[in-house]
């Protein structure tokens, strides 16, 4: 599942298949992966009466609210993740690369530990992608699949040459 | 021995560590066990009603003192923490490392019940499910 984003397909692939394994491994109700400004680039699993897109916006504005908490008590860094123990849900959010964050939802009955190990583990793995996603976000032309640079420059080249022919037998 | 024995149907609504631990319980009869991460937090908890909180804490807090007491005493890799009570009751930690995460398998064990075995599968279990 995707948002907006361009991404390579390869890259949302593994980011896929990696919250796909924190998800089964944890058994969590829904996984996100959104980016610090809170756009949804990934996630796994439903939950009931959920909207993942808002999730993902509330969780960054969560993120940035504790960010000054940190600086407030003299932290360099903002806080790496969060934890919201709930009655029936809990959620877990945590840092990934600084700006990214990655956002699991669980059940109460879901041990803690077992979230924060593999959470642990898909953040490990999702770092480098990040900093790929980041480089690609950086060169905005790279971006475009190459074909569309090729596919563009054959049409206006079309389109060109059949206004040029208009024009001479005018 | 025990992987043919206990290869059997997934136990509904368990995590893959929470069935290795439900079936040493059961081949053992083991009072209760707890996987826990260094940092004291628990993994799994068979039975599932036990207060797995407390216990990761404790048994976490244990690994810490053997730590400490192999860093002050200059011995090797701790392997094993028991502590007996008054009736003969046991609570044995066992160390793993699997995939650069330690983790603690502590069980409580009746009187006269061997562990060792057990435990030692349990570990090979929790590695495998680990893997999965």
């Amino acid at each position: 599942m995707t948002s907006g984003l361009v991404l390579p397909a390869d890259l949302m692939d593994e980011i896929d298949r990696i919250l796909a394994h924190l998800q089964h491994k944890t058994q969590a109700g829904c996984v996100l992966l959104a980016d610090i400004s809170g756009q949804l680039i990934s996630k796994q699993g439903q939950m009931r009466d959920v909207d993942p897109v808002i999730l993902a916006a509330l969780t960054a504005g969560n993120m940035a609210a504790t960010a000054e908490i940190a600086r407030q008590i003299n932290e360099k860094t903002p806080f790496k993740l969060l934890f919201h123990e709930g009655e029936r849900q809990n959620i877990y959010l945590s840092n990934v690369g600084g700006s990214f964050l990655l956002v699991v939802a669980f059940n109460v009955t879901v041990q803690i530990g077992l979230v924060r190990l593999f959470t642990r583990q898909a953040v490990k793995q999702l770092v480098p992608l990040a900093e790929e996603f980041e480089a690609l976000q950086a060169q905005p032309g790279e971006a475009i699949d190459a074909d569309f640079g090729d596919a563009l420059a054959i049409e206006m080249e079309s389109a060109f040459s059949d206004w040029e022919a208009t024009q001479r037998l005018n | 021995m025990y992987n043919q024995q206990h290869k059997a149907a997934p136990l509904l609504g368990m995590t893959s560590f929470e069935e290795v631990l439900h079936r040493m319980n059961e081949l053992g009869r083991f009072k209760a066990s707890v996987l826990a991460s260094n940092d004291g937090l628990p993994i799994a908890t068979a039975p599932s009603v036990y207060d797995a909180d407390t216990a990761a804490a404790i048994v976490a807090l244990l690994q810490r003192v053997s730590k400490e007491a192999r860093d002050q005493l200059d011995m090797a890799e701790v392997d094993e923490v028991t502590i007996f009570d008054r009736d003969r009751i046991r609570l044995v930690c066992r160390y793993m490392v699997v995939d650069e995460e330690k983790l603690i398998l502590a069980v409580m064990v009746p009187p006269n019940r061997y562990h060792r075995r057990l435990t030692n599968w349990a570990m090979r279990e929790i590695q495998a499910a680990w893997q999965q």
